[in-house]
């Protein structure tokens, strides 16, 4: 508050403009005292020091302009260039007329004030002066001869009379006053024509010294307001011996008319002398009196022109404020409108941009915010799907993926981000397929597509469905691709396993049920009938109840089976070295009493895989013997058994391969070879292949069957390789890659 | 008043355009010196007899000369005396004479500004004698005084450069040539 009340004092234009009128005011006071007038005279110094105190304020605020002007350029403040040419613009149109009027009007009162002197009038005055006082000492010489006579008059009377003759003497002489001095000085005898004088008027010192040396003492005094007066002093020598020198005074007036002349060429005479004394003081208080008003007019005109270049400079000082404060990116920075002219336009346009700026930065601000707020939630909506997705732009370079999408495929993408789709496929082999079919599905510019693939990856086999979907492009440009898959291998077990569980309560409940009565009832008619009927026809009983008993007893194994195809087991996944576990396979069979050669090729550095013993065992000695079963009736019957170790860093996995030479696999069977009741064989149950998928795929494996080139079945399972196996070894990835690669041309 | 002009008259004359050079540098100094003083008691008051020793500066001896009368006055002063702290001015009288040159009966001319009294002078040093003289002036009043008897009197006589002509004063204020030396002097005051 207090800087902006020393602001206001300081710029504000009414304060500075009463000042000035008080300084001029001043100025003119202190001119009119110069001439010694009676009016201002008394004050001149005062009034000298209100203008001096007075240009001391104007010239600090000069100061602190011109401070406030070099801080400004050094900050480089807006307008201060501007404001600069104009402040110089103004001081040198001010400054240089002042300056000429200032000099000759110097010349002009120096030469008008010495033209005021002149060595005649000097002269005639001197000369005048000399006239009066020879006029005088007529006077005085008279009255000087009168008091002598008066003195010698005065020698003859006794002491006793004096007074008397005194006046006797006044009266008659008609001197103003005559008092009779002793040797002393003292007075001893006065006599005044005025009546109100009580105290004579005495002689000096001086004069009296005079007549100690034997002479007598005539000069004219001037006393006061009563003109001039002529005093002689004369000694008065009595005829007595004993008797005291007196001294007499006499005062003579002058006549009046004499004394007014006289008085006339005195003060002239003094005036003259006085003003020429005082002509060089004239000059130099006339001239620091225009000096101050110089001064006083340049600080004023040097402060009018730093106020009035802020004045002129401040709307565009403003404006150029208020654009950087734009350009800066605040809109809510507004001009004053506080004229009508261009300026103001200007001001009024500037706001009006301002504002729309302001608005239209809102609605930015607004669709942004809404915008990240739908991308948020996307982004939530994705992260809690469990749907992988991946967006692709239009060169299939990936540009957003969610968390599922690590979690379906067991790779992380994010670092993929920016990559290409491709890039993925060439670190993650198992993830071509994928890729291929998003590849060749975004190629066709497709507007939705659906596949569905299979995958032999990190978390084993998998069943994807994969749906794209192509979003607008801009223009020519095609647009993004929006890919979703979903991981449906354990929907599509779980979904198996309730069928075949369903069907097999069925058969428990429809058909095994009933075969215990039918057994029952079977053995009780041959028991009840076989004693009471005739040969023929207890042959006939006995066989057609064997036949219904033995069937039964078929059906029952076959529900049975079927039950247990249809029950889901208690897994134990543990690292099972396969090698092992189908070398001990192999021996059982070896034993026995068949007729088929059985070969193994068993990879040495096979790692472990998970799964559990039992399970796997089962799953073996099915595949082994199905294929005993297929070479059964063959002389040179081979079934060979080979393991190796494939897949890359990611999904490693062991392969095992049943092969025999055998008829192989129709065309029409394959497609249908892993389902249950599905068999070549005449006696088969049809449930061997169908547990042999069910256990791979409770193990997260792979399965495939297919005619060898020779012409014999062959049946290929894969199983993860153990995490703990897959992490110790090191193994030969290019090599794996092959492999990988081999199996996948080969239908897996 | 009169030292604060004097001081910004010195101070615009040092940066006025115009200087006043020959002025200045004129020399003659002059002095209003205290020859002796005393008081004795009156009937009310106490009485100054002084005499005080005149020289006037060459500036104010040619303004004398060239018709402009100067005024010298006397200042006296009555102090109560502590011996810590300042003196308190308990009384104060001023005196006031007026010398004027008269050309015509080539005289000087007295007057006692207070009183109107005047006298002529054939010589300025008569005349300066007689200015510098004071005679049972009274200055103190007896009832001014308490029972303390730590009372001082003190005197000081100066050029009136206010009773100057207008161009003069500045002049006064600020050439060397119208310096006069005028300091107090101070005597115990008998009771």
């Amino acid at each position: 508050m207090a800087t902006g009340t020393v602001k206001r004092l300081g710029f504000g234009i009414l304060p500075i403009l009463a000042m000035f009128v008080v300084l001029l005011v001043s100025l003119s006071m202190m001119s009119d005292a110069t001439h010694n007038s009676e009016r201002f005279g008394e004050h001149y110094s005062s009034l000298l020091l209100i203008n001096a105190l007075g240009l001391v304020v104007l010239g600090a605020l000069v100061v602190a302009n011109i401070i406030w002007l070099v801080t400004q350029q050094r900050k480089k403040a807006p307008g201060i260039q501007l404001t600069t040419r104009l402040v110089v613009m103004f001081v040198v149109l001010a400054v240089v007329p002042v300056s000429i009027v200032y000099y000759f009007s110097l010349q002009f009162l120096h030469r008008g004030m010495d033209s005021w002197f002149d060595v005649r009038i000097e002269q005639a005055l001197g000369d005048a002066l000399d006239l009066s006082r020879t006029a005088l000492d007529v006077r005085l010489r008279d009255v000087l001869h009168l008091t002598e006579q008066m003195a010698e008059e005065l020698s003859e009377s006794p002491p006793a009379t004096l007074s008397l003759s005194l006046y006797d003497l006044r009266v008659r002489s008609s001197a103003a006053e005559v008092t009779l001095l002793g040797s002393d000085g003292r007075i001893v005898a006065s006599s005044s024509a005025d009546l109100t004088v009580i105290v004579p008027s005495q002689p000096s010192g001086e004069m009296l010294q005079v007549l100690h040396g034997g002479k007598h003492y005539i000069g004219l005094d001037p006393v006061g307001d009563s003109g001039l007066y002529a005093r002689a002093l004369v000694p008065v020598q009595s005829s007595r011996q004993d008797s005291e020198v007196y001294t007499l005074q006499a005062l003579f007036t002058v006549s009046e008319r004499m004394s007014q002349l006289a008085d006339s060429v005195q003060s002239a005479f003094a005036h003259y002398n006085e003003l020429a004394y005082l002509r060089t003081p004239l000059k130099f208080s006339y001239t620091l009196t225009l000096s101050i008003v110089l001064v006083l007019s340049l600080l004023a005109a040097i402060w009018t022109a730093f106020f009035s270049a802020r004045r002129l400079v401040a709307p565009v000082r403003d404006l150029a404020e208020a654009t950087r404060a734009v350009a800066e990116g605040d809109y809510s920075k507004r001009l004053p409108v506080v004229s009508k002219d261009e300026l103001g336009f200007l001001a009024r346009s500037f706001n009006d941009m301002t504002r729309r700026l302001s608005r239209a930065r809102d609605t930015a601000r607004k669709s942004q915010h809404q915008v990240e707020s739908q991308r948020a939630y996307l982004e939530a909506v994705l992260a809690n799907l469990s749907s992988g997705v991946i967006g692709l732009d239009s060169n299939l370079v990936i540009r957003a993926v969610n968390s599922a999408a690590q979690q379906n495929l067991g790779v992380d993408i994010k670092p993929y981000l920016g990559k290409a789709l491709v890039d993925v496929g060439e670190d993650h082999a198992f993830l071509v397929p994928l890729i291929e079919v998003i590849a060749n599905n975004c190629g066709k510019d497709k507007q939705a597509w659906q596949a569905e693939m299979s995958l032999f990856g990190v978390n084993g086999r998998q069943i994807l469905i994969c749906r794209g979907t192509s979003l607008k492009g801009v223009g020519s440009r095609r647009g993004s691709q929006v890919i979703v898959f979903d991981d449906v291998t354990a929907l599509i077990q779980a979904q198996r396993d309730s069928a075949w569980g369903e069907v097999a309560r069925r058969l428990a409940h429809e058909i095994k049920n009933p075969l215990t009565p039918i057994q029952l009832s079977a053995e009780r008619l041959r028991r009840r009938y076989i004693d009471h009927m005739d040969k023929d026809d207890v042959e006939v009983l006995d066989r057609a109840t064997r036949t219904i008993v033995n069937q039964v007893e078929a059906m029952k194994k076959m529900v049975n089976a079927f039950s247990e195809y249809a029950r889901a087991p208690n897994i134990s996944m543990e690292p099972i070295d396969l090698n092992k576990l189908a070398s001990e396979v192999l021996d059982l069979y070896r034993g026995s009493a068949i007729n088929a050669a059985i070969r193994a090729e068993l990879d040495s550095v096979c790692p472990a895989v998970e799964g559990d013993a039992g399970r796997l065992r089962q799953l073996l000695h099915n595949l082994i013997k199905n294929a005993l079963e297929a070479v059964n009736d063959r002389d040179d019957a081979l079934v060979s058994l080979t393991t190796r170790c494939g897949g890359d860093a990611d999904s490693r996995y062991v392969e095992v391969c049943v092969d025999d030479n055998g008829p192989g696999f129709e065309e029409k069977v394959l497609e249908n070879l892993f389902e249950p009741y599905v068999s070549t064989k005449p006696r088969g149950s049809g449930l061997g292949l169908a547990i042999v998928k069910k256990i791979i795929e409770e193990h997260g494996g792979m399965i495939a069957a297919e005619t060898s080139p020779e012409g014999g079945a062959r049946i290929r399972i894969r199983l993860l390789v153990s995490r703990t196996a897959a992490a110790g070894d090191t193994g030969d990835d290019t090599d794996m890659n092959d492999r990988t690669r081999s199996a996948r041309d080969a239908g897996l | 008043m009169v030292r604060a002009c004097r001081l910004l008259i010195c101070l615009l004359a040092a940066v006025c355009m115009i200087s006043p050079g020959p002025l200045l540098a004129e020399t003659g100094r002059g002095a209003i010196k205290v020859v002796n003083a005393r008081t004795a008691k009156g009937e009310d008051a106490y009485l100054l007899h002084a005499q005080l020793d005149i020289r006037l500066s060459s500036g104010a001896l040619g303004a004398l000369q060239n018709g402009v009368p100067l005024v010298i006055e006397f200042q006296i002063q009555a102090l109560k005396t502590h011996t810590w702290l300042w003196d308190a001015v308990i009384a104060e009288t001023r005196q006031a004479r007026q010398i004027s040159y008269h050309a015509l009966s080539r005289t000087y001319v007295l007057r006692d500004i207070n009183t109107g009294r005047q006298q002529n002078f054939r010589s300025l040093e008569d005349a300066l004698l007689m200015a510098g003289f004071l005679q049972e002036l009274p200055v103190l009043e007896y009832r001014l005084l308490g029972d303390n008897k730590n009372y001082a009197m003190r005197l000081r006589g100066n050029l009136d450069i206010e009773s100057l002509p207008t161009p003069v004063r500045l002049l006064a204020y600020v050439s060397s040539a119208w310096d006069m030396d005028n300091e107090w002097h101070k005597w115990r005051l008998a009771r």
